[in-house]
């Protein structure tokens, strides 16, 4: 009948298998089994122990007792488990629009994805791929931290969700309105800017911009505007993410075309050409922080679905 | 059913309070499950080794197998943390009972007085 008190033990300790305590709680568990009989019927017979393993719960859930508790991710971690995943998957979901944007060879998703341009709906297809294998390891990593306490991530100032939106204003609109304006303004007389300029000083050259590049700054001035005001509607991070789409899409539209320098008056095909080069790298950079503001803010648009 | 959850939920904490009590002298599980048996509040031995363990890790508690009888037995002793954690727990509990004394005082018959 040992064997019955030795088969119990046994799978008690195939399901607390792992807990470095292991025989030491059998260990326990054994002696209360013989105190247990040996109080309520006299002896450690066989026949006594068999009565009180009839009456002790099932080694499944007597495991599971020494096992609560002991989460594989402490409650504290796991809010920011989509957290940490989105923020690595946005980083590189930016990087694949920067080169998308700019008209690069190829769809980047780190680690192991890599689409060609025209295939959009394999870059599409590997997104959720992806993604899964940053929350595999940020799992991995807060199960680490989890386990050996060592690292309490306070220092990922992440998590603070919608702190940095903010509510919109009169003062900000006034601004944004401002700005939109002040576009127009530059941009709508900008001949007779040039003009007053050459006339001020007759030794510098200087251009007007071409109409390409004047209707998309007008257009990304307005998108500003236009979300800011509908976030008096509606105050979600969504929209300023959608409004930093929009003029993705433009800077998408402008990079791909001709900017017109060659057809400016005056002006040699040497020079046009490191014009039109240093106008693409402004808009490089214009796409660069436009992506970063996209990602903020899709970063913001998932804290408040998913973390409140 | 949910009375009964309720109540877990509340004996939970609890019950951690009075293992730190009872073990101010050093006691085996089967010994403990005796005496709150005994007081009327018995104890199932698949809650009450699980919690000793925990309170153990937390270093509230502290243990030493004896083995000089002809049976080897796992003795528990409140640690000098533990009692701290307790007089702690003790006050938490107190306070609580006064509330609660503090809030039925004011009611007259589920009415405000």
């Amino acid at each position: 009948m040992a064997g019955k008190l030795d088969g119990y033990l046994e799978e008690v300790g195939h399901y607390i298998a792992g807990d470095k305590c292991t025989d030491d709680i059998l260990a326990e568990i054994r002696s209360h089994i013989y105190d247990r009989a040996q109080e309520e019927f006299g002896d450690t017979s066989d026949e006594s122990i068999e009565k009180v393993l009839s009456g002790m719960e099932d080694p499944r859930d007597m495991a599971a007792r020494y096992s609560q508790g002991q989460d594989i991710i402490a409650p504290y971690y796991r809010k920011h488990l989509m957290l940490y995943t989105a923020f690595l998957f946005l980083i590189n979901l930016g990087v694949s629009i920067i080169s998308l944007v700019l008209g690069g060879k190829g769809l980047h998703l780190i680690p192991f994805f890599q689409a060609a341009e025209d295939d959009f709906y394999t870059f599409l297809g590997g997104l959720p791929v992806t993604f899964f294998f940053y929350f595999g390891i940020v799992c991995m990593f807060l199960m680490v931290i989890t386990k050996y306490r060592k690292v309490k991530p306070a220092w990922l100032i992440l998590g603070n969700s919608g702190k940095e939106m903010g509510t919109p204003n009169l003062a900000g609109l006034a601004g944004r309105l401002f700005g939109f304006i002040l576009v127009v303004a530059v941009l709508g007389f900008q001949d007779e800017i040039v003009k007053v300029i050459t006339d001020a000083f007759p030794r510098i050259s200087i251009y007007g911009l071409p109409d390409l590049l004047v209707n998309a700054f007008l257009a990304m001035a307005g998108i500003d505007l236009v979300v800011y005001a509908f976030r008096f509607l509606a105050n979600t991070p969504v929209l300023e993410a959608a409004g930093a789409a929009a003029k993705l899409l433009i800077m998408a539209f402008i990079v791909r075309m001709p900017m017109g320098f060659e057809t400016l008056t005056g002006l040699d095909s040497t020079l046009s050409t490191a014009i039109e080069m240093g106008i693409r790298a402004v808009c490089a950079i214009i796409v660069v922080i436009t992506t970063i503001e996209l990602m903020r803010w899709l970063l913001y648009s998932f804290q408040e679905r998913y973390l409140k | 059913m949910e009375a009964e959850n309720l109540e877990k939920e509340m004996n939970r904490g609890f019950l951690q309070l009075v293992i730190l009590i009872l073990l101010e002298r050093p006691m085996y599980g089967y010994m403990i499950m005796k005496h709150m048996e005994e007081k009327g509040a018995a104890i199932e031995e698949s809650t009450l080794y699980p919690l000793m363990r925990r309170l153990e890790s937390q270093g509230l508690l502290k243990s030493r197998w004896d083995t000089s009888e002809n049976k080897a037995r796992k003795y528990y002793e409140v640690t000098e943390e533990g009692k701290a954690v307790r007089e702690h727990l003790e006050g938490i509990i107190d306070r609580q009972h006064a509330l609660m004394r503090d809030l039925k005082g004011g009611l007259v018959h589920g009415r405000e007085a």
